[in-house]
């Protein structure tokens, strides 16, 4: 089992877009495939099933006693499952403030789950979810749009992303690469891309996902760009990023059972 | 309230209280239990009254009005109100939809509005909700849902196992086929016409009288 927590403290750069495709791409290579919501937001949620803050949730796991089996929901794509979020986890950072070993309780829930693969949807934030989600993975995924502003964040974020990992103890969490994504083939474009190239060289993926407004209609027909337009630009962008963050994750990783969050 | 007149201040003031409550439930699992509790406790009239006076109503811990005439159901606080334009009607308001609602050529994105049916967890169970809802709560039910649930049913439920609702099939055709599907599901299995035996037709007996 692999688990990647997709994330950027940026919103609007493609985090759901990629959560749920990316998914749906790995499910189509044969895998079981589980995504967690957890961003309060619930757009993953709604991408896959068409319901808007469903409860039961993501929040019971983390907060009470219920399990990851009793919030599991089949989705609009075989093959892969959901455990949905809902906008109570907008308010988690408080609830969860006072409580022990906060960050481990989503890779605590996880544990012994049998999916190929979970793909954990992050907010716009670095609070306790994408503490939880990074606790919980064993690679990152960092999607960015070629916008001025999110190159500026860039350095911040992986150096955040690096810390979390030293202050959380999770030695084998690692940065599995940077998807540029809405990518524009034009003369900015193609110049911002060429920044990005020089700075992070191999942490960028090869895959470029365009924008491409197929992959909003998806989204409108709860779909994934997969199922919706698999021969379009977007479509063989996020099968290709399937067989990259296969090859990237690489094979069974190490089980939680012998990460610090086994033992606690 | 009839379809053409404008909602009353103190109905548009219900409304709202409504929709104050209904948020109050969706962040309260204990206070959606006890307003479920309540709910299912009180007997549900023909004409539920109005509370006497709505301007003093507050939201209130426990509910202090009976919340009639809304069915139970296992997830009340399933569906939030995203947007709703101040423009719209109150009873528009509370209808449950996800359909974009189209007043004009322009775009507009969908307003989510309202309760969903009760539509369970992960893929919809159509047989289920004609078993519960009928004809009319299974079409509700499906009217929420996009192309992407409908195919889902249509796959999880083997709706169509010869395939005959291609990539091209409409919205519209997806819920008929589903609805069709519930129906004949739900069908008593047709009775075997007995075959009369030889020898013994009725008139014979009348001959024999």
């Amino acid at each position: 089992m692999t688990a990647i927590c997709v994330a950027n403290n940026k919103g609007g750069v493609g985090k759901t877009t990629t959560v749920v495709n990316l998914a749906a791409g790995l499910a189509r290579q044969g895998h079981t495939v589980l995504v967690v919501d957890a961003d309060g937001q619930g757009n993953a949620t709604y991408a896959l099933t068409g319901r808007i803050h469903p409860v039961p949730s993501l929040y019971d796991v983390l907060v009470d006693k219920t399990t990851i089996q009793q919030v599991l929901w089949t989705t609009n794509e075989d093959n892969v499952w959901l455990v949905p979020g809902d906008a109570r986890l907008q308010n988690i950072d408080v609830e969860l403030a006072a409580r022990a070993g906060r960050e481990w309780k989503l890779a605590k829930a996880l544990a012994g789950q049998t999916f190929d693969y979970i793909v954990i949807d992050t907010p716009p934030s670095l609070g306790v979810l994408t503490q939880n989600a990074l606790a919980a993975a064993h690679g990152v995924v960092v999607p960015i749009s070629l916008t001025e502003f999110s190159l500026i964040g860039m350095d911040k974020l992986l150096a955040t992303i690096d810390d979390l990992g030293q202050e959380l103890d999770i030695p084998d969490l690692r940065l599995l690469g940077i998807l540029v994504t809405f990518f524009e083939d034009n003369k900015l474009g193609r110049e911002t891309y060429g920044i990005l190239e020089k700075k992070f060289e191999e942490q960028l993926f090869a895959t470029v996902v365009p924008k491409n407004v197929k992959l909003e209609e998806a989204h409108r027909r709860n779909e994934s760009i997969l199922a919706f337009a698999p021969n379009g630009p977007a479509g063989q962008a996020y099968a290709e990023l399937a067989r990259e963050v296969k090859k990237r994750a690489g094979a069974e990783q190490t089980p939680y059972s012998r990460r610090r969050a086994g033992a606690r | 309230m009839p379809d053409d007149a404008a909602p009353e201040p103190h109905e548009q003031h219900f409304v709202r209280w409504l929709r104050a409550l209904a948020d109050a439930v969706e962040r309260d699992p204990a206070l959606a239990a006890r307003v479920q509790q309540e709910a299912a406790a009180t007997p549900v009239s023909d004409e539920p009254a109005l509370p006497p006076d709505l301007a003093t109503l507050t939201v209130p811990d426990e509910p202090a009005v009976p919340i009639a005439p809304a069915a139970p159901s296992e997830t009340l606080v399933e569906t939030v109100e995203l947007r709703t334009p101040a423009s719209e009607p109150a009873e528009a308001a509370i209808t449950p939809t996800l359909r974009h609602t189209r007043r004009s050529s322009r775009y507009g994105p969908p307003s989510v509005t309202g309760r969903a049916a009760d539509l369970g967890t992960g893929i919809p169970d159509p047989f289920a909700l004609y078993a519960t809802g009928g004809e009319d709560g299974l079409r509700r039910a499906l009217d929420t849902l996009r192309i992407g649930s409908l195919r889902a049913i249509i796959r999880a439920h083997g709706i169509d196992p010869q395939g005959k609702l291609g990539a091209g099939a409409t919205e519209k055709r997806l819920m008929s086929a589903i609805i069709a599907a519930a129906k004949r599901a739900s069908a008593p299995p047709p009775r075997t016409p007995r075959t009369p035996r030889k020898g013994t037709p009725r008139t014979q007996k009348a001959e024999h009288k």
